[in-house]
């Protein structure tokens, strides 16, 4: 994570709206991102990610609400914020019949760097991704996991201010997943914004300073991850893993000090309390009193996943 | 103009590596080329004549001289008329004429002459063999009657008689009518392979140009527009650099079928200006069609699956198959009317066949200008649309 203090903000966009006929895509969406700042924006298929991503990147225009980039207003035609910006699309958006090189020239011409730039820019990026040994190689011959970092590349080649992050790891294995997540977190720390969305909630947590979840069109929570877990009241959990009477057990439970609310199922008790810490001891002895034999404990602290199913009511790959 | 050549040449090099491409612009027109234009070889322009000579003046000396001023005819003398049925059996000889000793005295003399004729039945020159030898025989009869009508009312010497029917003859013969052949508006034969040369351009440069709409499809589904659109980029740059790849693909495959059927299959294409026009003006309606599949495909395998099929139908319609001129006046009527191949196809056969100068095609290329403007309005505004309002 970043640390804090006063910095530029890249990203502005404040009331944004679309409808398609009676549907409303988005509805009153605004976030800003600062520079060195990754944000995260969660939402289940069909939340209003993309068409935000599209209004923010100038390829949609909006019904309402307003966008700057860089300090630039954003529209749909040509215009200097869209300088600022670098869109890595979620589909591989390369030629799989040319080489990586050749795909990042095409695309280096049109931001309108010259020869000279072109041809440092190219060989930059293709080593930032780990790619300068392939520059030659045909995008078709690559594994998923080069094309995806291949296809980071081609956004970075103007040197953007922003870089919007569609879903980038889908279908990539772990090891590349790895180092794209360690890419992005490099050029955060160099100063670049980041706008990511993805359904790996991991990736949200490891990545993200901020988080705007987005359900229905609606951003319905903002803010760091100790942040959204304390707005929506999501408390450490402390599992029992016990055999004999867990419902009375549980209802002793309930009423004990730093207990927030306890239940069983299943051969385990699930108890939500205040601060693990002080909670634990105590709970454990009740147990042993009450006849239980404990097979296992586990303390859970509320994460991103929690919080999103309490927001949305869905789990973030519903 | 750096965004729309940066498109262009990208497409272009694309295009330079797809093999199914490749052989669609670099094979697959050259073997039709050959494989149809072979089945309607040359017509030979010269009729191969063995004459035997009983006499060299009079009318037999008009035969001959006949014969041998015909550009169509090669005469060759020989003594006697067995060698003559035996080098037409032998197929050196298309055909002979015989002419007996004392024909002009003999019809002088108010006799039948007779010149016989060896011919070929096979050979669809005969007739016309036939045509000459009777034409040259009514006009020596015609001297002769002149000269005896002159002798009988004027008791002037028969030479000098001879002499004033021949001069009146020879009057009377410039005011003959010329008769034309349709079709036969050149001096060198034309080759078999002139129409199919010019059909299989026609055909190939739409059908490839649809084809290749593929690309345009390809770049709006993959994301690469959307990645280009998010930068300095407008959607009038990508169309305008595709358009334009379009274009040069459909001159580049009408100027090397142009070429290679003049060089290899020996194609006089007639008035270079009417090609010139006609290769330009439909690639510039090939590159709407293009677009404009490009814009209503769904997907990038779309584009040929619709495109081919009906680049075919359109060019059947159009006379790329078969000359449209053996249609019924009612299919001529609708090819016209539904399709630039016929308009394309017709102004190049004419320069070919008729030897029309660009001045007689200007309709045509007309027609095909407006074509284009329908076609490349028609796709870069639903191209537009597609990648503007999504």
């Amino acid at each position: 994570m970043t640390e804090q203090g006063p910095r530029a903000r890249v990203v502005r966009c404040e009331g944004l709206r679309k409808r398609y006929g009676d549907r409303v895509a988005v509805d009153g969406v605004g976030f800003a991102i600062a520079e060195g700042e990754t944000y995260g924006l969660l939402g289940p298929n069909g939340a209003g990610k993309t068409t935000t991503i599209s209004m923010l990147c100038g390829l949609l225009h909006p019904d309402e609400g307003t966008i700057e980039v860089g300090g630039s207003p954003m529209t749909t035609g040509r215009c200097e914020a869209k300088a600022h910006l670098g869109l890595v699309p979620q589909d591989i958006a390369l030629y799989p019949d040319l080489t990586a090189k050749e795909n990042l020239s095409f695309f280096g011409k049109l931001q309108g760097l010259d020869r000279g730039e072109l041809r440092t820019r190219v060989a930059e990026v293709l080593e930032l991704v780990g790619l300068a040994d392939r520059a030659g190689d045909r995008i078709e011959g690559f594994s998923g996991g080069m094309k995806r970092r291949c296809n980071i590349a081609a956004a970075l080649l103007h040197r953007p201010s922003l870089l919007v992050l569609d879903e980038p790891t889908v279908g990539v294995d772990p090891q590349s997943r790895a180092a794209i997540l360690d890419g992005i977190d490099d050029l955060r720390r160099e100063g670049m914004a980041v706008l990511y969305t993805t359904h790996y909630m991991e990736e949200a947590e490891r990545l993200c300073d901020r988080i705007g979840i987005i359900d229905e069109g609606r951003l319905v929570a903002e803010g760091t991850q100790p942040e959204l877990v304390a707005a929506v009241g999501q408390h450490p959990i402390v599992r029992l893993a016990a055999e004999g009477d867990l419902t009375t057990f549980a209802g002793l439970a309930a009423d004990a000090p730093q207990v927030v609310r306890a239940a069983a199922s299943d051969g385990r008790v699930e108890v939500s309390v205040l601060d693990p810490t002080r909670a634990l001891a105590p709970l454990i002895e009740s147990a042993e009193a009450e006849g239980l034999r404990i097979s296992g404990v586990e303390v859970v602290q509320p994460d991103l996943e929690s919080v999103f199913l309490h927001l949305t009511g869905k789990a973030l790959r519903d | 103009m750096t965004v729309v050549s940066a498109v262009c040449a990208v497409d272009l090099r694309r295009l330079s590596r797809d093999k199914v491409a490749l052989f669609f612009l670099l094979v697959l027109p050259f073997v039709l080329i050959f494989a149809i234009g072979a089945a309607f070889p040359v017509e030979s322009d010269t009729v191969r004549v063995g004459v035997v000579a009983g006499e060299t003046t009079g009318v037999g000396g008009a035969l001959i001289e006949a014969a041998t001023s015909s550009k169509s005819l090669e005469v060759t003398t020989y003594d006697d008329v067995r060698e003559v049925v035996r080098d037409i059996r032998l197929g050196e000889l298309d055909a002979g004429i015989v002419i007996p000793e004392g024909l002009t005295r003999t019809v002088e003399q108010g006799g039948e002459g007779e010149v016989s004729l060896e011919l070929d039945p096979a050979q669809r020159s005969s007739a016309m063999l036939r045509n000459m030898v009777s034409s040259v025989l009514e006009d020596q009869a015609l001297v002769l009657t002149a000269a005896r009508f002159a002798q009988g009312r004027t008791d002037a010497p028969p030479q000098e008689a001879l002499r004033v029917a021949e001069q009146q003859v020879r009057e009377l013969a410039r005011g003959q009518v010329r008769s034309i052949t349709v079709g036969g508006g050149t001096e060198a034969p034309v080759s078999g392979f002139a129409f199919t040369a010019a059909a299989q351009m026609i055909l190939f440069m739409f059908i490839n140009a649809l084809a290749g709409g593929a690309s345009l499809v390809e770049m709006r589904t993959t994301g690469v527009a959307d990645r280009a659109m998010s930068g300095p980029v407008d959607a009038g740059g990508l169309i305008g650099g595709l358009t334009l790849s379009r274009f040069l693909v459909a001159v580049f495959q009408g100027s090397l079928i142009a070429t290679v059927a003049s060089v290899a299959f020996d194609v006089d294409w007639g008035a270079p200006a009417i090609l010139v026009s006609v290769i330009l003006l439909f690639a510039l309606v090939s590159a709407g069609g293009g677009v404009l599949i490009g814009a209503l495909a769904r997907t990038p395998d779309q584009a040929p699956a619709f495109g081919v099929p009906l680049a075919l139908a359109m060019a059947a319609l159009g006379g790329c198959f078969f000359p449209l001129a053996v249609a019924p006046p009612a299919m001529q009527v609708v090819a016209r009317v539904l399709t630039p191949h016929a308009w394309a196809t017709d102004a190049l056969v004419s320069g070919v066949f008729d030897g029309a100068t660009i001045v007689d095609v200007l309709v045509n290329l007309a027609v095909l200008a407006g074509f284009a403007a329908l076609f490349l309005s028609l796709g870069v505004v639903l191209l537009r649309r597609r990648l503007e309002h999504r």
